[in-house]
């Protein structure tokens, strides 16, 4: 091909049909392939310009999923933190029964202790300095 | 030598694409920001874009068990996009410039976001004077045309791509292509002569 490229061929080139002619002649003239840029190199840029500008402008991604499917979601949530609460409640019920009968059975201990020392004693407490004066009185 | 039959070819290079869809949150990551600046490049409206990109997975979503792989999950997505901005577009037709002055991006912000941003300011000016002239082109075409043109020059996809996203046949394609590079050319040189 020693003719230059038409206008025609020139924009089939360039909205991406590609014939071996013209692709020839491209690698060979080098007016057409300025002719070529010419109109190319904006159009590159102006998608490169898009597509920053359009990336710029994306905002964080929404929850995309439908809303049947994020209720199963939430549903699950709620199951597992339930099934959790239960599990706490099974382990942690034996454990404070077991400590308040330790509680117990130790305030009994101490009950049971302070019943023997009050029986053990000759007079009741308010007695006994009187009971202390009268012993003293009679050993004289 | 083996023979392999058509229908063989098509599912083996169907699957992979049908196969992609299992996993629909890493379509979402991959292909989210080609339908948004689609949508947006579109509409130049970005509530409308977050909008109708959200619109868009959902759809496809839900359609995934009718997706036959005869396209890339790509194309099949802009394919969606695609009517949504066109349903968008006839829906919202008398709401548009309420819209516009409430919430759309200026458009004239495009024109800053140049690739290429090691030229000698000259060129950068010259560069960013005719992608705002491309730009504002861009603008005044009519519907179909700037979407074939935005799907070529933004997204880079062919004609084939072209032809499956819009469900318009190769040579529409291709008409809608040379008059959109034929009024986009005039009115840059236009723009130029200035």
């Amino acid at each position: 091909m020693n003719r230059h490229l038409s206008l025609q061929q020139i924009d089939a080139w360039i909205i991406g049909e590609r014939a071996a002619e013209v692709e020839g002649h491209l690698r060979s003239c080098r007016a057409c392939a300025d002719e070529v840029e010419r109109v190319a190199g904006p159009l590159a840029m102006f998608g490169g310009a898009v597509r920053s500008w359009g990336q710029e402008q994306m905002g964080p991604a929404r929850p995309w999923g439908p809303v049947e499917n994020r209720n199963v979601v939430r549903a699950w949530v709620w199951r597992v933190g339930l099934a959790v609460a239960t599990l706490l409640l099974l382990i942690a019920a034996p454990v404070y029964r077991h400590r308040q009968a330790t509680r117990e059975a130790a305030q009994d201990e101490i009950l049971l202790r302070q019943v023997e020392r009050e029986i053990s004693q000759s007079v009741p407490a308010p007695m006994e300095p009187l009971a202390k004066l009268m012993t003293n009185d009679f050993s004289r | 030598m083996e023979r392999v039959l058509l229908p063989d070819l098509i599912g083996a290079m169907a699957e992979p694409s049908a196969r992609e869809l299992a996993d629909f949150d890493a379509v979402v990551q991959l292909y989210r920001p080609a339908i948004f600046r689609y949508v947006l490049a579109s509409l130049r409206d970005q509530d409308a874009a977050e909008t109708l990109t959200q619109d868009c997975f959902l759809k496809a979503y839900r359609a995934r068990a009718r997706f036959r792989g005869d396209a890339s999950v790509k194309t099949w997505l802009m394919r969606i996009a695609v009517n949504l901005v066109r349903d968008h577009l006839s829906n919202a037709r008398l709401k548009f410039w309420r819209r516009t002055q409430r919430s759309s991006v200026d458009p004239s912000v495009a024109e800053g976001w140049l690739a290429d941003r090691r030229s000698s300011p000259e060129a950068m000016a010259q560069a960013r004077e005719k992608v705002a002239a491309i730009w504002s082109a861009v603008a005044e075409l009519p519907q179909g045309q700037r979407t074939v043109f935005l799907l070529r020059f933004v997204e880079d996809m062919d004609i084939l791509e072209i032809a499956a996203a819009t469900g318009l046949k190769e040579g529409t394609v291709k008409i809608h292509l040379f008059r959109s590079l034929k009024s986009v050319r005039a009115k840059v040189a236009m723009k130029e002569s200035v």
